[in-house]
């Protein structure tokens, strides 16, 4: 099949057409919170934390090939933060993110440094435990809310006068532009990290960790820094989890959240850019779908939702490994054709630089 | 000292089902180098079908046991037929996320129809209530029967791993997959095997779990599963040997440290589990009887 459309890379059309995707993305985020109900407009809030996770996990998982199974520890250890925080220290629910990123950092590079010198599974092992005992610690001690879960009491946050949303009626509004903020600006450095000079360490550890060794990449020091990166990253989805909810409870934080991270990741794609971001979508949507479509209120009912991420995951690793995000690069590719540049020497001293640049980017 | 050894005996009961199952995952890991995140929620299931069997079928409770152990043979065997072979060529991220996906699906199943009121499971031995008295502590005869099936089998497992052909074969693909198949050893049907005697094992584990907790429900092997990785990782993960000892010692860190540390009491005792996977990593990567890697560029 021809394509219908081929672009050069770097062309007056290539930017244009990329210029019309984001534009149309761009629109479609911002109409969202006046467009869709209320319900709605938070599960999308929460989907973008949870994009977030799953990018985090995507950092460890796509980037290192390592399986982390510790990130609902990680989004937890974020919430409580915020929560504690808030309720008890009249914190802003702002400045409690890099509190709860450090912290998580901290938590990953502790639980990474022995469990990542090494080859093998010995990350998905130790997080594995991590995430198991996360939620009995929090249910142990009263400044976690003890069995209750942490409440944010009457704490909320609240839009300022100037947004004109800070009436109770809108204030999901703004709430969801600020996840969607800081989701953006997260996904553009995690980008930038894929193709930064440590990313590329990380892809080639991932794919011939000897050959990288050799070639100069110190292994343990980016692995550690990669999984500290990625925890904070789910510490920073939990805290915004929090910026919409009222309570923080340790079983929404088990382990089987953790793989239902690990399933949106492999739906959406690893180590793609697009993945987490249908991987948020499907944390948040597909239980709910499922839930919808059950009749009665019989509670067994419910394990359907993990029937199907469980199915679903064995699936997509068999009919297709890229997940959705590879899916939508194959039938792109079918449709508008993207040729690289070529370089073109045409003896002008000018062009010889262009041609430099070119190579060595 | 009474308090000790009574602690000591307690972890002897734990231990053995610990030991059962970190026996199970040091199976699969010798023969294909996986671990199966599964293998816990296998052995909850397994669990409950002895028990549809006993209390629901009015199956004697040991033959509802060894009839739950051949059918978990015939699915472990399966899984690796149909789930795991086609994807082991791939890498092994994706041998990891498919036991992820088996997790889910058998845990779900397992809550679809067995949500609900707790199950009670009757033991399978004799005098099981009586207990023998050392110094004060109590030694119950459970405690006993646990042990001495699971060395029964433990020592089954290794006849047949060195007198017969099959376990000729198991070691030949264990030690080098590749040479193995060159001298006419059906891999394929050995790894089948494997993930069998593993499911099994597996079974006996969630039964005597079952069996040595008043009453049970889906949740029944996930702490489980975390000290069966400790023990393992304490045990080296390609001896088995190491990871009854391991199942063991492991069960012993547990019960002292909840018991005498106030701080981790009966709830933190999980995380015990946790210090141990650490400790093990910090100060020897390869377990007390696991084999060292050397990696030739």
């Amino acid at each position: 099949m021809k394509p219908i459309l081929t672009l050069e890379q770097g062309s007056p059309q290539y930017r244009v057409a990329q210029l019309i995707g984001w534009a149309a993305f761009a629109a479609l985020a911002i109409w969202l919170p006046f467009g869709a109900s209320e319900t709605d407009v938070g599960l999308f809030s929460d989907a973008m934390a949870f994009a977030v996770a799953v990018m985090g996990l995507n950092l460890v998982t796509g980037l290192s090939g390592q399986v982390s199974l510790g990130h609902s520890a990680f989004m937890g250890t974020g919430a409580f933060t915020t929560a504690i925080l808030v309720a008890d220290h009249n914190w802003s629910f702002f400045a409690t993110v890099p509190v709860a990123a450090l912290l998580c950092f901290a938590i990953g590079v502790v639980v990474g440094v022995p469990a990542l010198r090494l080859k093998g599974l010995y990350l998905a092992l130790a997080t594995l435990g991590l995430s198991i005992i996360f939620p009995k610690v929090v249910e142990k001690y009263d400044f976690t809310g003890g069995t209750n879960g942490k409440r944010l009491g009457r704490k909320r946050l609240v839009p300022p006068a100037w947004t004109h949303l800070d009436r109770q009626d809108d204030r999901h509004i703004w709430i969801y532009f600020i996840i969607l903020s800081i989701t953006v600006v997260l996904f553009v450095v995690a980008r930038n990290l894929f193709r930064s000079r440590p990313g590329r360490a990380l892809i080639a550890l991932r794919d011939n960790p000897i050959g990288a060794e050799v070639s100069g990449v110190n292994l343990a020091h980016y692995k550690v820094v990669a999984f500290g990166l990625s925890s904070a990253y789910a510490g920073i989805a939990g805290s915004l989890l929090m910026f919409r909810s009222d309570i923080a409870s340790g079983s929404s934080y088990s382990l089987n959240r953790s793989i239902a991270l690990i399933t949106g990741l492999v739906l959406g794609g690893l180590a793609t850019i697009v993945g987490p971001v249908i991987g948020g979508l499907i944390v948040v949507w597909l239980p709910k779908l499922i839930e919808d479509r059950i009749h009665g209120d019989d509670p067994r009912e419910k394990s359907w939702s993990t029937i199907v991420y469980g199915a679903s995951l064995i699936a997509i690793m068999f009919a297709y490994p890229g997940g959705i995000a590879g899916l939508i690069h194959t039938i792109r590719i079918r449709l508008v054709q993207i040729r690289p540049r070529i370089p073109t020497r045409r003896g002008s001293a000018d062009d010889d630089i262009e041609f430099e640049t070119v190579t060595a980017g | 000292m009474t308090l000790f050894l009574q602690r000591l005996f307690d972890a002897f009961d734990n231990g053995a089902i610990y030991a059962a199952m970190a026996l199970a995952l040091a199976l699969i890991y010798k023969s294909t180098g996986h671990l199966n995140f599964a293998q816990g929620e296998m052995a909850m299931f397994s669990a409950f079908i002895a028990y549809v069997l006993s209390s629901e079928q009015g199956l004697p409770t040991w033959l509802a046991i060894i009839i739950a152990m051949a059918l978990s043979f015939v699915f472990g065997a399966v899984v690796e037929r149909v789930l795991i072979r086609p994807l082991e060529r791939r890498n092994p991220l994706s041998v990891v996320i498919v036991t992820l996906g088996l997790f889910l699906v058998v845990g779900g199943a397992a809550q679809r129809i067995w949500l609900g009121t707790p199950k009670e499971f009757d033991t399978p031995f004799p005098d099981s209530a009586k207990a023998i008295r050392i110094s004060d502590a109590a030694l119950r005869t459970r405690t006993i029967w646990f042990w001495a099936v699971l060395l029964a089998i433990v020592g089954l497992l290794f006849l047949m791993l060195k007198r017969t052909r099959i376990g000729l074969a198991f070691r030949a693909v264990a030690s080098n997959r590749e040479s193995a198949q060159l001298v006419g050893i059906g891999v394929g049907r050995t790894l089948m095997i494997g993930w069998g005697l593993a499911a099994a094992l597996g079974a006996f584990a969630g039964s005597l779990r079952a069996a040595s907790t008043p009453t049970f429900d889906t949740n029944l092997m996930l702490p489980v599963l975390v000290y069966s990785f400790a023990a393992v990782t304490l045990g080296g993960f390609d001896s088995l040997g190491g990871a009854v000892l391991g199942g063991l010692l492991v069960a012993v860190f547990e019960t002292m440290v909840s018991g005498y540390v106030e701080q981790i009491g009966g709830q933190l005792a999980q995380a015990t589990a946790l210090v141990m996977i650490i400790l093990v990593l910090l100060v020897r990567p390869s377990g007390l009887f696991g084999t060292r890697k050397i990696e030739r560029v």
